[in-house]
């Protein structure tokens, strides 16, 4: 037995040992797809429709919600086709394919293999956009609810909410935030995963580079799941913190918020996931005062751009709910639509991403700030912006805007703080 | 010393909080002998309709409360034990673990697809006001702690009363120790082992409707993370103790505040150990408090010894039949790598390499659960260290990937090694629960560390280049990893047939035995452990050569616990188990989804309803399957070459005189 042991596991260091790594990290195989009578030759087009697929963490087990997000595209594309489609095609979204169990990449091969779709419309995944790789390597144009650091550096991925993510990294928004606020002391918290902790170091040293307020509390030992912070709020409340930055869930924020409240804590949280009005409403007491950073419009901006009002008319008239994950679906579907455009009626997947990457000023009918896809695939921006809305009696209002401008925004990482925003 | 005090005392409604946990799994332990890790799913299933019927149905709390703890949670209850655990009576408590295993990984999908996609917040408690606060001096606590801390304490009362003073609390107990000589006694074990369900299941609706309020949304996760956290505190309560399951669950809330309050937040110190606390807390207990130590299993005077194993499927057919399979069986595999190598598309091609990258991770559980008769929950975390192993060898020193997977292999073995060491002297269900708290301290403690866990984003692992062949090309990446397949296939068939496997065999059925006749039950075991990880670690850093990078999501504790269900459900004391397994994990959501139109969660029902027969079919349902439908086919084929029907022989009676000598041997020269 032992010989035989020793014979296969030398069998297997002579193979180590005639081995080299490759270059490339997935097959470059390219996907079947169906020809079409006119003058687009591509995959997942016909001579009437365009095929769109989307992977989405809908019942994953370690609870993923996202479903919503095909609500939003479908809700886009009811729009499209009721004007006669693009390049008289239809826009359907053929796979709403779910997420489960970290199976993100079997997913995006079942998409380009099995759903021959032209696009990859929308992606929301939980925890790990695994299949990234795969869209990356063939140059699928793929567009989704960016939570992931994934995309970064992809230049055919394009998040809904950013382009490119980088939690550690230094910000200038929140010591903006707290000046505005008039904040001076900073308490962060966050779980003792990488992420969450990676995002308690950028925050961290952001109030380094723009000391507007200084961090004197900070933990990286939560549990996920822990629903205690007593011990955490009474450090806090010792130490005088009187503005709470965290990375952690709505469950953790919601029992931070209480014990703040129970200990008499006079501070506010910035709600990181709190852009739901549900959650807000159903805790309006624990919330109160609490600000909330959001990537889009939030649907409270007055005027509401052109945008949000045709997102809020075709999500009402298909029956679907407005929130976060589904204005995210809505805007990858408008971004695709976007990209068709502008790639002419002889669009290829390939002119389609060109066109998008080369729009220096994109906002989706006035969702989201101005985005430079010259450079948003990268981790430093021209101008990092972001709408706020304040949390007053279980309502979201806008706060740091300006009529018709919901995004204040302000140069990424400059050498010092500019004293004023400018508003988009 | 004010400071101490302080964290004490806010040390005693969290504490409650873990109690609440613990009394539950104390109490079904206690009157049913199963570790019901399905309390998290029981918990969540219950918070589920109370939301539903106090949130969306608007009713008010106090009918909603009854209608949730004392109509629903006891009809689920009696459920369980009519159709599951009545069954498993007799079974060991490692057979019952994994019903409750399967039962944690199927109800919430079913709940799941109930609630639909929309999020559930607003759950509010039972106590009148969530939200007032109560003064205490300098402290406060609000009416959800208030719930749990007043509901504790009855319910512990209670149940402390009820057994000891009450005829149906005895007859709880009796029936758990010996259903048979409580049924002498005149007593209907039956309607007992009902009521103890139905009690048990009422105190994890309780919880479940205790807990909810701490939840923004309803998510089945938060209640896991709880239970695995409470587990310390039931077993400080030695799995029989009420009080001292509130006792166990006070102190370990009081430890966390201490180690919160007193170590630096900021530190390195508190990043490491207070996340670690209950995990290696139970880790230490079953270990070293006495009374788990060396505790016996089986207190049925009447159990007697284990029966053997049924024999395996294939030891019910004749020498014919067998070549006749052995002929099919190998056109079968010629057919799929033919399908997979020249007609398959890229997805079915990396599905089916998928397939044969699990098969490598499940021949590790056929290694410790199949020839050692353990069920270890930290498989998945083996395949973890494998895969980060490989990653950061490729990543950090630049090494060759094939070199950076053996090396994983080897690290994982070591580390199996190790772990074996400290819980030899544990069995059955504490070997099952000290191989989870080591997924947990690995998952909390190490993984955090960047040059381990690899930080945030995965690290990238190349495919290699052997020679001639660039293993980039998903081709040939599938017959390396089936090559590796059929390396460690018949790697854990040398080792079964071999001296190690002839010890684990004897092992299985009666250590003391065993070592009379010279074998060493700790070296036999190291192996198997050594084995059963190095295998799990390549096949990690196959998994991670697959997808391209290794993160360490992909192998959480939750994963140990999907992969175990899903080999025992299938077949686990077979190669060919593992592959159907591999096949099954990876096939089954897309076949249901792709041709039945259903969601991929039905998959995960599947595997948890097919590993609640467990105890009822060790072998796996898939093996049993087989049997039954191989004993039909064997009456078929002796019909069709004119013997007799073999079946009034019965078992492997037909066999060749080597096959009914070692019916083992049949299987594995398939």
């Amino acid at each position: 037995m032992r010989v035989r042991l020793i014979a296969v596991l030398a069998v297997l260091s002579l193979v180590a040992l005639a081995c080299s790594n490759s270059d490339k990290t997935s097959s470059t195989s390219t996907t079947g797809g169906s020809s079409s009578g006119t003058a687009v030759d591509q995959p997942g087009v016909t001579k009437d429709t365009i095929r769109v697929g989307g992977v989405v963490s809908k019942t994953n087990a370690l609870n993923g919600p996202y479903a919503s997000a095909f609500d939003g595209v479908k809700a886009y594309f009811d729009m499209v086709n009721s004007q006669g489609g693009i390049y008289n095609r239809k826009l359907e979204l053929v796979a709403e394919r779910d997420d489960q169990m970290a199976s993100n990449q079997q997913e995006v091969e079942a998409l380009l293999a099995q759903d021959n779709v032209f696009a990859v419309d929308p992606i929301a995944t939980i925890f790990l956009f695994s299949g990234a790789q795969t869209l990356a390597d063939q140059n699928i144009p793929t567009f989704g609810w960016n939570i992931n650091t994934e995309y970064t550096g992809h230049p055919t991925l394009f998040g809904s909410n950013y382009g490119a993510l980088c939690l550690g990294c230094v910000g200038s928004q929140q010591p903006f935030v707290a000046k505005l606020l008039g904040k001076k002391k900073i308490g962060v918290l966050a779980y003792n995963q990488a992420s969450s902790a990676d995002c308690a170091d950028g925050i961290k040293k952001s109030f380094e580079k723009y000391p507007t307020a200084d961090v004197v509390f900070l933990t990286k030992s939560l549990n996920f799941g822990d629903t205690d912070f007593s011990v955490e709020v009474g450090q806090m409340k010792d130490k005088g913190v009187d503005f709470v930055l965290t990375c952690i869930d709505n469950t953790g924020a919601l029992n931070l918020a209480k014990e703040m409240r129970k200990q008499n804590m006079n501070a506010i949280q910035y709600l990181p996931n709190g852009y739901d009005q549900q959650l807000i409403a159903a805790n309006k007491e624990f919330f109160q005062g609490d600000i909330v950073g959001v990537p889009f419009a939030p649907f409270q901006t007055k005027p509401a751009p052109k945008g949000l009002v045709e997102f809020n008319k075709w999500m009402d008239k298909a029956g679907y709910a407005r929130n976060e994950i589904s204005i995210n679906g809505w805007i990858s579907a408008a971004m695709l639509y976007e990209g068709l455009k502008g790639a002419g009626p002889s669009f290829t997947r390939q002119k389609v991403v060109d066109y998008l990457n080369s729009l220096t000023n994109q906002t989706v009918e006035g969702l989201i700030p101005p985005r430079n896809w010259t450079k948003e695939h990268e981790i430093t921006h021209n101008t990092a912006c972001t709408a706020y809305v304040k949390v007053d009696n279980g309502k979201f209002v806008p706060t740091f805007t300006q009529p018709g401008k919901p995004f204040m925004c302000l140069p990424d990482q400059p050498a010092t703080l500019p004293s004023k925003a400018t508003f988009q | 010393m004010q400071d101490f005090i302080r964290y004490v005392i806010l040390g005693i409604p969290v504490g409650c909080v873990f109690a609440l946990v613990a009394v539950s799994l104390v109490l079904t332990f206690k009157t049913s002998g199963v570790f019901n890790l399905a309390f998290a799913a029981q918990a969540y299933l219950a918070a589920a309709v109370y939301y539903d019927v106090h949130v969306r149905h608007e009713w008010p709390i106090i009918p909603a409360f009854v209608f949730v703890v004392f109509v629903v949670s006891p009809l689920l209850g009696f459920i369980l034990d009519r159709f599951v655990f009545r069954w498993l009576r007799g079974a060991s408590p490692i057979g019952k673990l994994v019903s409750s295993l399967g039962l944690l990984v199927a109800v919430p999908q079913i709940v799941q697809i109930w609630l639909g996609k929309s999020q559930t917040f607003g759950v509010t408690g039972i106590w009148w006001d969530d939200n007032a606060l109560y003064h205490f001096g300098d402290y406060t606590v609000d009416g959800r702690q208030m719930a749990i801390v007043v509901s504790v304490v009855v319910v512990v009362l209670l149940l402390v009363a009820l057994f000891r003073w009450t005829a149906i609390g005895l007859q709880m107990r009796a029936v758990v120790e010996s259903p048979r000589l409580t049924e002498l006694a005149g007593v209907n074990a039956d309607r007992a082992s009902s009521a103890a369900w139905m009690l048990s299941s009422a105190m994890a609706g309780l919880a479940g409707v205790l807990l909810a309020p701490f939840s923004a949304s309803l998510n089945v996760g938060d209640f896991s993370v709880l239970l695995v956290s409470a587990i310390a505190a039931a077993a400080f309560a030695r799995l029989t103790s009420i009080p001292m399951a509130l006792l166990g669950g006070i102190l370990l809330g009081i430890a966390q505040q201490l180690l919160k309050g007193y170590l630096p937040p900021a530190s390195v110190a508190a990043q490491g150990l207070k996340p670690a606390l209950p995990f290696a807390v139970l880790f230490l207990l079953l270990l070293f408090w006495p009374g788990l130590r060396n505790r016996r299993e089986a207190l049925d005077p009447l159990a007697g010894a284990d029966p053997p194993p049924p024999s395996l499927a294939s030891a019910v057919r004749s020498a014919a039949f067998t070549r006749s399979t052995h002929i099919l069986g190998s056109l079968f595999v010629g057919f799929v790598v033919y399908m997979a190598l020249v007609r398959a598309d890229t997805f079915w091609l990396s599905l089916l390499t998928l397939t044969l990258v699990y098969s490598v991770i499940f021949l590790s559980i056929t290694v410790i659960t199949g020839m050692g008769g353990q069920i270890s929950l930290c498989q998945a975390t083996f395949a973890g260290i494998g895969a980060l192993t490989t990653a950061q060898l490729v990543s950090a020193l630049g090494a060759n990937v094939i070199f950076g997977m053996l090396a994983g292999a080897v690290v994982a073995a070591a580390v199996g090694a190790l772990l074996a060491i400290p819980v030899l002297r544990l069995a059955g269900i504490y070997l099952s629960l000290a191989t989870l708290a080591f997924a947990l301290m690995f998952e909390n403690v190490l993984v955090p560390i960047g040059w381990i866990g690899g930080g945030v984003s995965p690290v990238r692992v190349p495919r290699p280049v052997i020679g001639p062949f660039d293993l980039s090309n998903n081709k040939s990446f599938f017959v390396f990893c089936l090559l590796i397949l059929v390396i460690v296939s018949i790697l854990v068939i040398f080792v079964r047939r071999g001296t190690t496997g002839h010890y684990l065999d004897a092992l299985r059925g009666s250590e003391t035995a065993a070592q009379s006749i010279g074998i060493n039950p700790a070296k036999a075991k190291v192996i198997a452990f050594a084995l059963s990880a190095g295998i799990a670690g390549l096949g990690g850093g196959l998994l991670s050569m697959k997808t391209g990078l290794a993160d360490p999501r992909m192998f959480g504790y939750f994963f140990g616990f999907v992969f175990v269900v899903v080999v025992v459900s299938t077949a686990a004391r077979t190669v060919e188990g593992a592959i159907n397994a591999g096949m099954a994990f990876v096939l089954l959501p897309y076949i249901l989804s792709e041709w039945l139109g259903l969601s991929s969660s039905w998959a995960f029902i599947l595997f948890g309803l097919g590993a609640i027969q467990y105890a009822r079919h060790p072998e796996g349902t898939l093996e049993n399957g087989k049997r039954q439908s191989l004993a039909f086919f064997q009456r078929q084929f002796d019909k069709l070459s004119g013997r007799r029907d073999r079946s009034s022989e019965g078992g492997s009676g037909g066999s060749t005189a080597s096959q009914s000598a070692h019916p083992v041997a049949a299987v594995e020269s398939t």
